[in-house]
């Protein structure tokens, strides 16, 4: 399983989003700690005082009167006795029962005997045995208090003894105060965090937008080169990425022309030797050698114009007009049919947008590969759709494997190089098809035909 | 009397290649190397027919085809190393009566230039070359070598369906004979697409929507041959 986003824009915000919550997290935990010391201290303070208190009173009081006073004062979460004896405990009470006793001390009106018998968290009160029935109750609802929201309670049993002797007893239980979860701290900081992700998102998408676009434009540089440049806007960098980027396109396009005006030269020129080719051979006797090499002129001249008509697939010298799709293909499956191929033709589609005579090219050259490969058999569909037209050809022929049928549209690539010299092919009959389905602004793409043989289709868009 | 032709070109060897081919078939040949070198020619000894090259140093063919349409109505056909479509149209639009792209076949020269001569002979009043003909709703662009329907959609036609069409419309109300239209058909380049003027009719019938039974624009003429039944117009 991949835990990390692949995207630039996903791994940059889960970054920023991380962070923010982890230190959100520790401040939050910083904070809640603070205010459970905070609370303990002060419940502490309360009951040194409440302690010191009831001392003081009792000590004053007369002691027929104390009993009742007792009773009376023995509430949760103080309970006192006065029945125990002063217990020798020579140890030395712990630095929490030290400082508690301190306290104690220092609220008392005169200095009496204190110590502390047990200052230890412990898990229930405990049970002594002769209490009165409401006390249990109420003491019991402590501890199921104690149970259920906080782990423990902080029992104190102090002893004090009073200016006559009397010795009291104090159970004091401090509970700890139930964690209840601090909402609006809560609320804040998940707002906090929400509209930091929030606003990193949008300026990470901001910045991740012009690659995006960048691949787009890289992807469809592949097929059209005379693409819009892209806008140059955005934070600097993505300003320079672009700027790179449409350099680069206008030098390859440079790069490109130059070349085609070179290819263009030279087939050009070879027009004037192969024109007085011919009517040298004009003047041989008639002959094997004579046929022959009128044969070779006349593979020279489909190269050079295969070549011309290659460079010029792409431009738009001829006009656009309304075409008649089925009167194009009609006249094109009778002249295969003449030539002694099998065209069947299936379907009919409303006129299109269409350069005539750069579109015969194209179905010419898409129909003879069907019919020189494909064992002659060959079925042209016609699809007529609102959005584009489509022209399926198909054969029964062994086809052309996956992995090679895109690199068949490259000029001057064939496949075999033997068979295509023997069907006469110039290797340039789909990349012409390709360059004028794409000036069109529609695709010729081949597919394996279902049952056996080749697809080439042919989609136009109508515009 | 042989007829005369000038060869406009700027290449020595090919003026050469030609005088000899085209002497060697009963035409009477002059040679001329530039815009220059025509005019004078022309004025020594007028031609019958002017052979002209497009690519010409100083003076471009496309020019000098401008010239002597505004002067005369001498027969012109193009020569071109470029082929392009955009090229055949602008030639016919400077008034070049044909074009042939470079490199062509000799025996299609032949008869391209027997054809041009044959139209001239029998338009002694020669009108300047139609850029399209008109009949019936259809219009036949010679330029882009298509058909144009009514509601303005081009119907794609074929190259021997062309020259039939053409020499059809060219002669309305004409019966044409089998022989004549096969002669139409031969100046075509040589290719594996031969097959008889009868289905070529047929096929070009379909194009017109023509009814295959009972047809209204091009008729069946019993044991003649085939006739354009409507009025044709000239576009210029």
């Amino acid at each position: 399983m991949r835990l990390l986003p692949r995207s630039l824009f996903g791994q940059i915000v889960l970054a920023l989003v991380a962070g923010i919550v982890v230190a959100q997290l520790a401040g939050a935990w910083l904070l809640l700690d603070d205010r459970s010391r905070f609370g303990d201290r002060l419940r502490r303070e309360y009951a040194a005082q409440r302690i010191a208190g009831i001392i003081t009173v009792l000590d004053a009081a007369p002691a027929e009167e104390r009993p009742r006073l007792v009773r009376a004062l023995s509430v949760p979460p103080t309970r006192l006795t006065l029945d125990e004896s002063w217990q020798a405990t020579g140890a030395e009470p712990g630095p929490e029962a030290s400082a508690f006793l301190q306290r104690v001390a220092r609220e008392l009106e005169r200095p009496l005997p204190l110590q502390v018998l047990s200052f230890r968290h412990v898990p229930r009160p405990e049970r002594r045995p002769g209490r009165e029935p409401e006390r249990m109750e109420r003491m019991e609802r402590l501890e199921r208090h104690a149970r259920h929201d906080g782990p423990l309670l902080l029992l104190a049993v102090t002893q004090a003894r009073l200016g006559d002797g009397t010795v009291v007893t104090f159970r004091h239980s401090l509970p700890q105060p139930p964690s209840d979860w601090p909402l609006r701290l809560l609320g804040l900081l998940a707002l906090l965090a929400a509209v930091v992700a929030l606003l990193s998102g949008w300026a990470v998408r901001r910045l991740t937008r012009p690659l995006a676009s960048l691949a787009d434009a890289a992807d469809g540089l592949a097929r059209n080169l005379d693409q819009q440049p892209l806008a140059e806007k955005g934070p600097q960098e993505v300003q320079r990425a672009a700027r790179s980027f449409n350099a680069m396109q206008r030098a390859l396009k440079a790069y490109l022309e130059t070349r085609a005006q070179a290819l263009a030269g030279v087939s050009h020129d070879l027009r004037l030797p192969l024109t007085r080719l011919r009517l040298r051979l004009e003047q041989l006797p008639e002959g094997e050698s004579r046929s022959a090499m009128q044969r070779d002129i006349e593979e020279m001249d489909a190269m050079v114009g295969g070549t011309l008509d290659y460079l010029r697939a792409g431009s738009d010298t001829e006009q656009t007009v309304k075409l008649n799709l089925n009167a194009l293909v009609e006249g094109l499956a009778e002249d295969a049919e003449a030539a002694g191929a099998k065209v069947s033709l299936h379907g009919t589609a409303m006129p299109v947008a269409a350069r005539p005579q750069a579109l015969r090219r194209c179905l010419v050259n898409l129909i003879d590969n069907a019919c020189r490969y494909g064992g002659g058999e060959v079925d042209v569909t016609l699809r007529d759709g609102t959005a584009s037209v489509e022209i399926r050809i198909e054969d029964r022929g062994p086809g052309i494997p996956a992995a090679e049928r895109e690199r068949v549209f490259e000029p001057y690539v064939r496949l075999e190089a033997s068979r295509a010299r023997h069907t006469g092919g110039t290797g340039l009959g789909l990349a012409i098809a390709r360059a004028v389905a794409r000036a069109h602004g529609g695709e010729v793409r081949l597919e394996a035909r279902e049952g056996g043989g080749m697809a080439a289709i042919l989609t136009l868009p109508r515009r | 009397m042989n007829k005369r032709i000038l060869i406009v070109d700027d290449d020595p060897e090919l003026r050469e290649l030609l005088r000899g081919y085209l002497g060697g078939n009963g035409f009477e040949v002059d040679v001329a190397e530039d815009g220059a070198a025509m005019r004078q020619r022309i004025a020594a000894a007028a031609p019958d027919l002017v052979i002209l090259d497009l690519m010409l140093p100083g003076e471009d063919g496309l020019a000098l085809c401008r010239e002597l349409r505004a002067e005369s109505s001498l027969p012109i056909l193009m020569l071109t190393a470029r082929g392009e479509d955009t090229d055949r149209i602008v030639g016919l639009e400077m008034g070049a009566d044909d074009y042939l792209p470079k490199p062509f076949n000799p025996r299609e020269l032949l008869a391209r230039i027997r054809s041009i001569l044959r139209r001239a002979g029998e338009n002694a009043a020669r009108e300047a070359p139609a850029r399209a003909l008109a009949f019936a709703g259809w219009t036949l662009d010679l330029g882009a070598r298509h058909l144009v329907g009514a509601d303005g959609v081009v119907v794609p036609i074929s190259n021997g369906e062309f020259k039939l069409l053409r020499a059809f419309a060219e002669n309305p109300f004409r019966v044409l004979t089998r022989d004549q239209l096969m002669d139409v058909l031969a100046g075509r380049e040589a290719g594996p697409f031969d097959r008889s003027v009868d289905v070529m009719v047929h096929r070009l019938r379909r194009r017109l929507d023509d009814d295959a039974r009972e047809p209204a624009l091009i008729k069946t003429v019993r044991s003649e041959g085939y006739m354009l039944a409507a009025d044709v117009e000239r576009r210029a």
